[in-house]
Formats: structure tokens, C-alpha cells, sequence
């Protein structure tokens, strides 16, 4: 085993050699074990290790074990300790997702404070496969499939092509001590589970498994990048970026063969879950959504329309009586007194008679329920109609902002005004007020 | 003193933003960006001086004198402003305007940390106790991915309102334009502040988004403390390079049309207009007075006058006017003898800086004054801090001022106008 990692380092990794290396030791067989490949391979490392303070004492008693071991192979060790419990809580996702990005995250931070250049990790071709069988039992695309990486950006895999056997035959034959985690032996995550019942029948039924399995990989990876290819291919001509988010054009998606999978590899990293929703959407009323954590999927007209979930709260701006200009994010509002109307039509500006205003002015975003009465039109309307009436698209709306006077609308901005603020008799103050929306760029 | 190293660029454009985004780390921070206009008197494309060893912060008493002491016993590299309010320093006046933004009136430092872009190379010129952070400082340049741009960087609920309304301009452009007809001035600067407060900003991405918006030869990004400036400037106000000091205000500015023809056609226009002429003629008489004050005698000299210069948004009237240094004058003094400058007061100076004090609201603090640097043998250089945004992190004050320049033949309303459109840019680079 000493030699083929040593052929290993030399064949992919050859610029291992000399460069300042961090090694993450958990204190395990895998990683324990690659401390010692690296110490025989004369490479310049140091050890990290992570106390998540998940078993208790355990935990603890891994931290003195791995510091011995820095001590014996005489490296320098780092060792940190993470509420993980808490880290998880806080950030609403599970305990083993919690540890995993605390402890990438420390490495990252090591690296960058402490110049290493790369950081190797023990993975191995056995935790690669359980990946492959967690990711197919619980549903994924091939991405989910294809495997990790034996190099991705700074960390470097080493061990990816040997398994676990070959690593636990190097530890005995040398007389390497481990530890071994007590959540190991158990069957408590899915991991695990398939680690300890489904591996072993699969090696019964083939017992070159693990290399059938990564020709199956390689193969996997190059069809994948295939589609990237093709992805990045017809991308120009289905999406376009415009002044809410992306849109997709549904007819040239649904000219296109095998539309699904398309969707499926523009939208997979948006979040979204339910799949058979998002494709039926291509043939849904304007107007339908589906989402995901962040983001949603609207169907307008000819277009699926992809923008972010807006999580802040609106603002409602307040104008006093003697502010005669405000910029806001939406664009500059200006208040002046004028002799009289411009009959030109423009929808960037209203006549108002002053004296029907009552100060301070309001401005905000619509609300379900919101009505008023459009300028030249007998009677109030829903303004949820006269948006259908415009024909505009969700994010459109979301976007039009409302003058309102007390709690009636003056201005639906640069749509509409309302009547009841008309300038009426010829001795009414006229005011002009004026919005120069902010452009988008 | 200081060690000084040379690295060669494969992409100098990406390192200067990998550069700037660097920088961000340091508290005192000032960046000076050319953007690429090559023009004669530039002596670099992009210039950072981080991390203050020595500095000099002080208000506008004796501000000069203090100055001029600092540069001469420190005898290095050593970056800062003058704001305005110098000039109660220069002359016998007073500010008692509002200050939203509480800027010291004279702000200097001595940095540890120099890299100064030029073509395809980076030179690091650092004190002699960090120079063995340069190849580390390098590489660590290198590395840095540019940051994807975060959401709340701009300002995304706050009203920015104007200090004074429309109505009150128009009233003290009037004042303005009866000081002319008495004969009080010929000419003063008249400006208006914008702000906003209790807001939040990410003073680095504003400034990135302002500098793509302008792309001005003079673009300062500037942290002091919780002091930034965000700038923006075209315009240069005094270089001194040996004996030759060179000063080039701008007055006169006419919008770019997309039209090839047309946009020849508005720069000509520009060039043959007699209000604009007459507005940069005039500074470049009070420009000339105040050179002649420390230049060797009959060495003043108009090189270019109201030459059209042309920048993305805007077309502009700029002349150049160079002078010899009479012997034995100190670098600091030149600047006291011309500060502030012209462009931004008016003629005759003292007087257009009366009226300014009275009729403007708000007190400029460094909007109108200039940043700038001196180097180590007293060389300096410095720019007119218009078309900036400030920022006091602390107080979450955020404020910008527009202006231009009163003629008799100024009409009120069109020069509100001319402010909003000023104005446009900074509101344009702060919204998201």
C-alpha cells in the first residue's frame, strides 16, 4: 500500500512535493492512515482536527489521541472545538451537514491564514460508492452519481482509488492505532447502513466491485460533462436576462427534444424539488408558481420567469407636505405647483389638485384587496384587475408602487392616476407630480 | 526607507481589481484610479497606499503650518485630503453651516504599504518593517477571486432627499445672480447637498459601481477610519512635479450622444460655447492670479485653453495652466497659496466664498476640497473632490453635493436641472 500511494503521489500529485500541506485527521482508521502514508512519503504536513463535541468524552479522548499522534509522527497540529448542536440549530440543517461545513470552513480559514496550500482529506473508493448507493436510494440526478473528486480545487484526495480494505490491511500490517467511533459501529445513519449490510452483498455478487464501480463513475463523468457541453450550448437561446430575473422562453424549450431534462439542468441549482410541477408549468396558466426554498418559477405568457423570493419586508416611504423631491430606490419624485395640465399624453407624471391631497404622503408597494378609480373611468377597480387588464407579469406587479394619499391610491406609479384627485374646478392649486424611475442595469 | 520591488502583470485590469478588493482588509485605505486615460501628465495607472504608520488629523486651525511640518519631517510617501474648511485656515472666514458628516478638516497618513500599478507592472514600495510581506502580499493578491457582488450593497430602503427644496434654490441663485449685478463677483460655485441617514452601505461596491458608471481619471476611493469618499472626479486641481506645478480646472460640460455625429457635433459645440468659455476663462484668470502668487516671475502660462476633453458620460471644457516654483518655496505652500481652488469658489475668490458660505446650507467638509498624495522628495498631486459620495459608517450618514457655476448668464432653472442630472449618477451607482 506504502508503494502504490507513493506511485499515487507521484503519477497525479506530483506537486505535492515540498509545498505546506494540512492534513485533516479525525482520528479515525482512513485518516490515521494517511498521516502515516504521508510521513513515509516525506511530505511536509501539518494535522487538523476538528472536536465537534458530538460523544461526549469520546470526542475528547480523539482530540488527546490525535495529538499524540502529531507528536509521534512529529508535525504540527491544530485543533479546534465547534458547538456543532448548536451550529445546526441555528442554521435549520442536520448535525452531519453541520460538521461537515464547520469543518471545511475551518480548513478554509487555516489555509488562508496559515499559507497551506493544499488540504488532503482520506476519502477512499468505499466512502465514494456509499455516497453513489445514499444519493441513488434517496433520488438525484447524475451529478449525485458521478462521484467526488480526486482533486477539486485546493483539497486533494489521495486514497479516492483504494479502499477501505487495503487501508485497514496497511494499519494492521504496521501496527497503526486508531480509534474507532462508537456512531461507526452502530447502524444510527443511512451511511452506515449501507456501509455494513448493502456493500457486503454487493461484493458478494461481484467481487471486483469497487473496480467496475469506478469505470461505472468515469464513465458517468464524462457524460456529464457532455451535457454541460450541450447545456452551455443552447443556453444563449433559451434564456435571456432581463429586468426581474431569467427568463426562459417556453416555445423554443418545448421545440427543443428532450425539454424535461433541459429544464431539469437549467433549474437544478435553484433548489427546486418537485420536478413533475416545474414541467408542467411549461403548459400552465400565466400566472402559476412553483417554488423552491429561494426562488420561484413563474409562468407568464410565452415565458418561465425565474427571480428570487423576496424575504424583506416592504418599505413605505413617508413625503411631508414641504419635500418638493425624494430619490428613491425606485426612481426621483418630484413635487411642483404648476399653471396648468399638459394635455400630452405620459404616464411618467399626474395633475393633481393639491388642496385633495392629505399629508404626509404614502408610498408602497400593492396589497391583495388594494383598489381604486382609474383617471376617465366611472366607478373603483380592483387593482388586481386592472393589472390582469395590462397585462402584467407577476414580478411586474411586485413591482409597481403606489402614491397613496391617507389610504387612497393617488398614482398606481407610471400606470394610472386615480380620478379622485383629478384637478376638478378651475381654481384648484394644481400640482405636478413626476417619477423618473431608476433604471435597471 | 522604504524597499522597493518590482512584479510584472499577465493582466493588469484583473489585478487592479483583485487590488482594490485586497485592500479592504486595512483600515486606512487610499486608491487612486486613473482608468486608463493616458494622459501626459499621469504618472501611474492605479495607485493603493494601505495601513497608517504616522498620521496627521487636526482641524482647519493652523492646518497648513501642521502640514507642511509633517511632510517635511516625515520626508515619504504620505496620502490624505484637504477639505474646505481650509480655507478658514487661508483666510479670515468662518463655516457654521450644517454638518451631517463629520469629516476632520485635514486628514493624513504615512502608509506602510504602497503598490502602484503602470502598464504591465506592480511596484511595492513598502517601509522597511513589512517589506518581507511582499511576495507573501503578492501572491495573496493573486489569489483573491473577485468577490461576487452581495445584494445589500447599495442603499435599498433609504430616501435621499435634497437639503434645501427647489423653491429655495431658485430664491438663492437669484441672491446669487443679484450679488453678480452688484458687482460683488463675476462668478461663484453654488452647490446643494443630497443625503440620506440612518443608512447602511458597502462603501467598496458603491465605489466600484460609481467608477464603472464615470470612469473618471481621478477616481479616489478613500478610508479613514470610518470616514470613506467615494469619488469620482475628472478633475485635477494642482500637480507638482520638480519645479513645475500644473493646475487644470474644469468648467464647462456637455452631455455624450450616443450618434457618433452628434456627439462630434455637441463637443464642437461645447468648444465654440460663449457661456462655457467665458465660465473657464474666468478661473483660468483667478487660476493664474494664484500661481503668480509663488511661480518665478513671467513663468505663469496658459498651455491649453478650454480644450474639449472627452469622458463616457460627459464632454468638457479643461485648460491647463503651468507655472515655475519661485526658489525656496516649501511643497505645502503651494497649495496654500491656491487653496481652494477656483473652480469650486468663484471670482474674485474671497468674495464668491462669502456668498457661497451664506446662501449654501450645508457645510462642504471635503466635498470641494481634494485628496491627494506627496512623495518622499515633496512632488504631490491632487484632484477636486466633486462627483463623490461620503460616508460616515459611525453616524450612518451618507451624503453627496452637486453644484456648477453662477454667471450673469446663468438661468436658475436650468441649472437645477444640470444638479439633478449630477446628482442622477451618485443616486444611479447607490441604488441597486
Amino acid at each position: 500500500m506504502e508503494k502504490s500511494f507513493k506511485n499515487t503521489l507521484k503519477s497525479r500529485f506530483p506537486f505535492l512535493c515540498g509545498k505546506n500541506l494540512l492534513l485533516a485527521v479525525s482520528g479515525g482508521l482512513d485518516s490515521v492512515a494517511l498521516a502515516y502514508l504521508c510521513k513515509a512519503a516525506k511530505l511536509e504536513f501539518s494535522i487538523a482536527h476538528c472536536n465537534f463535541n458530538l460523544r461526549g468524552e469520546e470526542s475528547d479522548g480523539d482530540e488527546d489521541f490525535v495529538i499524540d499522534l502529531a507528536d509521534e509522527l512529529e508535525v504540527e497540529v491544530f485543533v479546534q472545538n465547534f458547538d456543532t448542536e448548536a451550529f445546526a440549530e441555528e442554521a435549520k440543517i442536520s448535525i452531519q451537514m453541520a460538521a461537515r461545513e464547520l469543518r471545511y470552513n475551518w480548513f478554509q480559514e487555516l489555509s488562508d491564514t496559515l499559507k497551506f496550500e493544499y488540504i488532503l482529506t482520506a476519502h477512499h473508493a468505499n466512502d465514494n460508492l456509499e455516497t453513489f448507493l445514499i444519493n441513488l436510494v434517496r433520488g438525484t440526478g447524475l451529478e449525485g452519481l458521478s462521484g467526488i473528486l480526486i482533486e477539486n480545487d485546493r483539497i486533494i484526495r489521495p486514497m479516492l482509488d483504494f479502499s477501505r480494505k487495503e487501508i485497514e490491511t496497511y494499519a494492521r500490517d504496521n501496527s497503526i492505532k486508531w480509534r474507532e467511533d462508537s456512531s461507526n459501529a452502530s447502524t444510527k445513519y443511512l451511511r452506515n447502513k449501507i456501509r455494513h449490510d448493502v456493500v457486503p452483498m454487493l461484493e458478494e455478487l461481484n467481487p471486483q466491485l469497487l473496480q467496475s464501480f469506478s469505470q461505472t463513475q468515469a464513465h458517468l463523468k464524462e457524460s456529464e460533462a457532455l451535457i454541460d457541453d450541450y447545456i452551455s450550448l443552447i443556453y444563449p437561446k433559451v434564456v435571456k436576462f432581463g429586468k426581474f430575473g431569467y427568463t426562459l422562453d417556453v416555445e423554443y424549450l418545448k421545440k427543443l427534444p428532450n425539454t424535461k431534462a433541459i429544464i431539469y439542468q437549467l433549474l437544478k441549482s435553484f433548489g427546486f424539488r418537485e420536478w413533475n410541477d416545474v414541467y408542467n408549468l411549461l403548459d400552465a396558466q400565466p400566472g402559476k408558481i412553483v417554488y423552491s426554498e429561494d426562488y420561484r418559477l413563474i409562468k407568464d405568457r410565452d415565458t418561465l420567469i425565474l427571480t428570487e423570493i423576496n424575504h424583506s419586508e416592504d418599505k413605505v416611504y413617508t413625503i411631508a407636505e414641504e419635500e418638493d423631491l425624494v430619490m428613491l430606490p425606485l426612481g426621483r419624485i418630484a413635487f411642483r405647483n404648476v399653471e396648468e395640465i399638459d394635455k400630452n399624453r405620459d404616464n411618467t407624471r399626474i395633475f393633481v389638485a393639491r388642496e385633495k391631497l392629505q399629508f404626509p404622503l404614502k408610498i408602497r408597494k400593492w396589497k391583495k384587496g388594494d383598489y381604486f378609480y382609474p383617471f376617465g373611468m366611472k366607478g373603483r377597480k380592483k387593482l388586481s384587475d386592472f393589472f390582469k387588464d395590462q397585462k402584467m407579469s407577476i414580478p411586474e406587479k411586485e413591482n409597481t408602487w403606489l402614491l397613496c394619499s391617507g389610504e387612497d391610491i393617488v398614482w398606481v406609479i407610471n400606470h394610472r392616476a386615480d380620478d379622485r384627485f383629478a384637478v376638478t374646478s378651475e381654481k384648484q392649486e394644481i400640482l405636478k407630480i413626476s417619477c423618473c424611475l431608476q433604471s435597471f442595469s | 526607507m522604504r524597499t522597493t520591488k518590482s512584479y510584472p502583470l499577465d493582466n493588469p485590469e484583473q489585478f487592479k481589481k483583485q487590488l482594490f478588493a485586497w485592500s479592504r482588509q486595512f483600515d486606512e485605505i487610499t486608491w487612486l484610479d486613473s482608468n486608463n486615460y493616458q494622459q501626459e501628465n499621469s504618472s501611474f495607472d492605479a495607485l493603493l497606499a494601505v495601513q497608517a504608520f504616522t498620521a496627521l488629523k487636526t482641524d482647519y486651525h493652523q492646518a497648513f503650518d501642521q502640514l507642511q511640518e509633517y511632510q517635511e519631517t516625515t520626508k515619504d510617501w504620505i496620502f490624505g485630503y484637504l477639505s474646505y474648511e481650509l480655507k478658514n485656515d487661508v483666510e479670515r472666514l468662518t463655516s457654521k453651516n450644517f454638518d451631517g458628516l463629520r469629516f476632520p478638516d485635514l486628514y493624513f497618513f504615512q502608509p506602510q504599504k504602497i503598490i502602484q500599478v503602470k502598464g504591465n507592472t506592480a511596484e511595492f514600495h513598502y517601509l522597511r518593517m513589512v517589506d518581507d510581506e511582499m511576495d507573501g502580499d503578492f501572491a495573496e493578491v493573486l489569489d483573491l477571486e473577485e468577490r461576487g457582488e452581495s445584494k445589500e450593497e447599495g442603499l435599498r430602503n433609504e430616501k435621499i432627499s435634497p437639503r434645501i427644496s427647489k423653491k429655495e434654490y431658485l430664491q438663492k441663485v437669484h441672491n446669487m445672480l443679484e450679488h453678480i449685478q452688484r458687482g460683488d463677483i463675476y462668478e461663484a460655485n453654488f452647490c446643494q447637498e443630497f443625503y440620506a441617514e440612518n443608512c447602511q452601505i458597502q462603501p467598496s461596491a458603491v465605489f466600484s459601481r460609481l467608477n464603472e458608471i464615470s470612469g473618471s481619471p481621478f477616481a479616489t476611493f478613500l478610508k479613514l477610519e470610518q470616514h470613506y469618499l467615494l469619488c469620482a472626479s475628472p478633475e485635477r486641481y494642482l500637480k507638482k512635479t520638480g519645479s513645475k506645478i500644473l493646475s487644470q480646472p474644469i468648467k464647462g460640460t456637455a452631455r455624450r450622444a450616443e450618434n457618433k455625429e452628434e456627439d462630434l457635433e455637441i463637443s464642437q459645440a461645447l468648444a465654440n460655447d460663449p457661456k462655457e468659455i467665458s465660465e473657464n476663462v474666468m478661473i483660468v484668470d483667478l487660476v493664474r492670479n494664484d500661481l503668480s502668487k509663488i511661480a518665478k516671475k513671467g513663468s505663469v502660462n496658459v498651455d491649453e485653453l478650454c480644450k474639449v476633453y472627452t469622458f463616457k458620460q460627459v464632454h468638457q471644457l479643461i485648460s491647463t495652466i503651468s507655472a515655475q516654483l519661485e526658489d525656496g518655496i516649501p511643497a505645502v505652500e503651494t497649495l496654500r497659496a491656491t487653496f481652494p481652488m477656483g473652480s469650486m469658489t468663484g471670482a474674485p475668490k474671497i468674495s464668491a466664498m462669502k456668498i457661497i458660505e451664506e446662501l449654501e446650507e450645508t457645510k462642504r467638509g471635503l466635498y470641494s476640497g481634494a485628496v491627494g498624495y506627496f512623495t518622499p522628495n515633496g512632488d504631490f498631486d491632487f484632484n477636486v473632490v466633486i462627483r463623490s459620495i461620503l460616508y460616515n459608517a459611525e453616524d450612518r450618514y451618507l451624503s453627496f453635493s452637486v453644484g456648477g457655476a453662477i454667471t450673469a448668464q446663468s438661468n436658475p432653472e436650468k441649472e437645477y436641472e444640470e444638479c439633478l442630472l449630477k446628482a442622477k449618477a451618485m443616486h444611479d451607482a447607490l441604488s441597486n
